[in-house]
């Protein structure tokens, strides 16, 4: 593990490296860009007045492509693509596509297995689309069948099935019937009046926005709705693992890229326990370190979508962190390895109607007995032990001078633990009801891999790198790999879904 | 011991990394090889083995501290430095060097005085007070049998949010009151009470009040100057009550340490806090005694001090505690004895409460 010697680090603290800002991401896995069409706004004002023609009777559609039944998304297309410009997309006024493409795509659509995609986004998201599709077909056959008065239970069954997918095959429809009238309108494009041509070519440029939006806001939000536990607040530890001091100091660092993270996202953190390390003065690390996240009181700092998801975005941090890297300490310019276990715990709410710890069920210990106590003795002792009974589940505080406060934290982290049982519970029991075992990941041991001297960072689980580690560090390019979590777990959502699976949640 | 590293280890399985270990190992070998062939002395600077730390040794040298306990002070020391020198930065002032001010405090600790002296703070129940030498430091038994205390008495009347509620506050007497600690959680933890804190040293009157300011009370609690053994009409005139008034409780937590246990004390408590706030027979007895005299005292001026029970009936504080005092070890028995034999049998009946630890800890005392 010995290699070349590097300049000695003057100082423990990252701002004595300097990077490039940017950060270029690597993907060994399928990740697309998608292109919305930008809607020109002039041309939306003809819509109105182009209506008034479409009113007339409708001439016969070539390409027979009309989605309500036979129309079938094709699986071709999950491959990754090239991204069109922009221009083209709006040039493209003929048809949706420009003449490039039309080699490739099958405009027979007499067999009925393929279709025509009327936008990009809609091609993009032609696994989302499969995945609705075999929803309402799930949902449809609910609703047809006969209902067997005497199953209590495959009635109640149905009644969730049917009140968990109507608002979801309710938007399936009227995709299809926006598909629809965008195909129908398809021939009157070359119509050979410009400024019938003109109106036509907004009317349908209009609906094809409307088309993407549905796509890429409603449908999405109706088949993968977020999880429960994702606006949760969380409680999370960080502990140095292997590697003494370095590990410490690891453990400082990864730290402060939460805190930073937590601070850029707008939430409130709270430092519940700290342990320092035994490093000498001032640089010694941080041992253990548990801190509290909780979504900001006044709504956050960052406005945008799912900034107050604290569990949704942190859960993905669980595990082992592995950094390698030249201490700052080192002397002689060798990597060292070493590893920062990070835990995360969703804090469910104690509530009236769902309890989740009944103050009988919790024994409150005295750390010692004393002797004559009262005035004859001047204690600073603190510290607070919380069991709870039915579980066995002990909780020892001692971090504050003051024993009101550890007691407050330790019934924090008892809460925390109790919720991460429960939340344990309700994912195993929905797994086994499950056909096969889902690939997650949270059952993985390192997760990820800091390497300082080439400056990248490599998630295990999904197999991607990113150079600029120090952005990730700083808490700014950390939103970006979890993003890629995210995405992933859609995506592997989608597919247990395309397979009429359960949902899954990691 | 510590919680997370318990949670940690209820959720991550496995050792953390088996890579790193090996890594570590292969580190370790590559070292040995490495200082057999070339005598480099700062080899063993790598992060394998912590040097103690020195302010933790200096610690240790105070008998009253377990290492356990070094550890936990000297964290709370590190951060109270931590947090000061932060305000002191944010007012625009230079701090001092944190190393230095840290080995200070150590070495005061180290000598015995108490933690919450050097600090400057304790925290009593839900409170944090102020703590100045040689005022008594306020304990935690005092804060849990007083917090009983103050649910009794909201448990035996009706409930505050409700009409019926009594129609004047509780007003409470807290003799021998030190820091003000007991009006100050009592008033906190009833919403319906004043309390009148007397003692009869002008520091603890200094701190009490200073308390009183911190944490706002000033309109329900406050501290006199008053001597419990000069003459009853006095301390009510001290309290500065209505022309005739009466007081509706008495509480106390009087010194009650006899004189010769007051040598066995450990050295943070008798060489630090004041010994008339210890010494139950008062300074000038130092012959063997029981350390009730106080207790004798109050209950004396017991009758004089409390209003009619009647009236308390009327005024909706039905079946309330009359007095409640804080007791030794192995006192509260003679305490019951001397409390009920208080002239006029203003004490009807008497219990005996036991503190967080499991020891008798507070006489209280009913009209009937």
């Amino acid at each position: 593990m010995i290699s070349r010697p590097a300049p000695l680090i003057p100082s423990y603290g990252f701002r004595g490296f300097s990077h490039i800002p940017t950060v270029s991401v690597q993907f060994n896995h399928r990740h697309r860009r998608m292109l919305v069409p930008t809607r020109a706004r002039h041309v939306a004002r003809l819509s109105s007045r182009a209506t008034t023609y479409l009113r007339r009777p409708q001439a016969p559609v070539l390409s027979c492509t009309c989605g309500c039944s036979k129309f079938q998304p094709g699986f071709s297309t999950f491959q990754s693509r090239p991204i069109i410009s922009q221009s083209r997309t709006q040039l493209g006024q003929s048809g949706p596509f420009g003449p490039s493409r039309v080699s490739r795509r099958n405009c027979s659509t007499r067999t009925g297995e393929k279709a025509e995609w009327c936008t990009e986004t809609e091609e993009g998201q032609a696994k989302l689309l499969a995945t609705a599709k075999a929803r309402v077909e799930v949902y449809r056959k609910t609703i047809s069948e006969e209902p067997d008065a005497t199953d209590v239970q495959a009635q109640i069954a149905r009644a969730k099935v049917q009140k968990e997918l109507a608002p979801l095959a309710d938007a399936w429809d009227k995709y299809l019937e926006m598909r629809k009238s965008i195909i129908d309108m398809q021939p009157h494009l070359n119509d050979p009046d410009p400024t019938l041509r003109e109106m036509f070519a907004a009317e349908h440029q209009d609906l094809r926005s409307n088309l993407d939006e549905l796509i890429t806001s409603s449908l999405p939000r109706l088949l993968l709705p977020p999880s429960p536990t994702a606006s949760l607040p969380a409680m999370m530890s960080i502990n140095a693992g292997v590697g003494g001091i370095e590990s410490a100091l690891c453990t400082e660092s990864i730290a402060r890229m939460y805190i930073r993270f937590a601070e850029k996202k707008g939430w409130k953190t709270e430092e519940i326990s700290r342990v320092d390390g035994t490093g000498g003065k001032g640089g010694g690390g941080i041992r253990e370190l548990t801190i509290k996240f909780e979504p900001s009181p006044w709504g956050g700092g960052d406005e945008s979508e799912g900034a107050n998801e604290v569990y949704g975005l942190l859960q993905w941090e669980k595990g082992v962190h592995r950094v390698q890297r030249i201490p700052p300490n080192e002397t002689l310019g060798r990597i060292h390895t070493s590893t920062v276990a990070v835990v995360v715990l969703p804090i469910y709410p104690d509530t009236e109607d769902a309890p989740l710890v009944d103050p009988k069920d919790v024994k409150i210990d005295v750390m010692r007995a004393r002797g004559a106590g009262g005035q004859h003795v001047n204690r600073t002792e603190s510290a607070v032990r919380l069991t709870h009974i039915p579980t066995g589940i002990t909780v020892s505080m001692q971090d504050s001078r003051s024993q009101h406060q550890n007691r407050a934290w330790a019934w924090d982290i008892l809460r925390a633990r109790l919720s991460e049982k429960k939340h344990n519970e309700d994912v195993e029991a929905r797994r086994a009801s499950r056909r096969s075992q889902v690939k997650g990941a949270d059952r993985s041991d390192k997760i990820r891999t800091y390497n300082f001297n080439q400056d990248r960072l490599t998630d295990h689980r999904f197999g991607f790198s990113i150079i600029g580690l120090q952005n990730v560090l700083d808490g700014d390019g950390l939103e970006d790999v979890i993003t890629m979590m995210k995405k992933d777990l859609m995506e592997r959502r989608l597919e247990s879904l395309l397979q009429g699976e359960e949902d899954i949640d990691y | 011991m510590c919680s997370p590293s318990s949670i940690a280890q209820s959720f991550v399985r496995s050792s953390p990394s088996r890579i790193g270990r090996n890594v570590t190992v292969r580190r370790q070998a590559a070292l040995r090889t490495l200082s057999t062939t070339s005598s480099s002395s700062n080899l063993t600077s790598t992060s394998t083995q912590p040097e103690p730390n020195p302010h933790l040794q200096v610690l240790l040298q105070n008998p009253e501290l377990s290492e356990n306990d070094a550890t936990n002070e000297l964290r709370w020391i590190v951060s109270e430095v931590r947090s000061h020198a932060a305000k002191e930065m944010a007012r625009g002032r230079l701090p001092p060097i944190e190393d230095e001010r840290v080995g200070q405090l150590v070495r005061r600790r180290a000598e015995g005085e108490p933690l919450q002296y050097i600090l400057g703070s304790t925290d009593f129940g839900p409170l944090n007070l102020l703590c100045k030498k040689p005022v008594l430091i306020p304990r935690s038994e005092t804060a849990h049998i007083f917090t009983l205390l103050s649910q009794s008495i909201l448990s035996s009347i009706s409930l505050l949010s409700s009409a019926a509620r009594p129609k004047e506050p509780l007003s409470i007497l807290d003799l021998c009151t030190g820091s003000a600690c007991i009006p100050l959680l009592m008033t906190h933890l009833n919403p319906l009470c004043t309390v009148v804190g007397i003692d009869n040293s002008p520091a603890a009157v200094a701190l009490g009040n200073a308390n009183v300011q911190k944490l706002q009370m000033s309109e329900r609690v406050k501290v006199r100057y008053g001597n419990v053994f000069s003459d009853p009409e006095a301390l009510l005139l001290g309290a500065q009550l209505r022309e005739g008034g009466r007081i509706g409780m008495v509480v106390s937590n009087p010194p009650y340490i006899p004189y010769d246990q007051y040598q066995d004390l450990p050295r943070s408590v008798r060489v630090y806090e004041s010994p008339s706030a210890l010494l139950g027979d008062g300074l000038r007895h130092y012959e063997p005694g029981r350390g009730l005299k106080f207790y004798e005292r109050i209950s004396q001026v017991l009758e004089d001090l409390l209003v009619e029970e009647e009236k308390m009936v009327n005024q909706g504080w039905s079946d309330i505690p009359r007095v409640a005092v804080e007791v030794g070890l192995g006192q509260a028995t003679e305490v019951e004895d001397i409390l009920r034999s208080s002239k006029g049998g203003v004490v009807g009946r008497t219990e005996v409460w036991k503190d967080q630890y499991g020891s008798d800890r507070m006489v209280v005392g009913w009209s009937r």
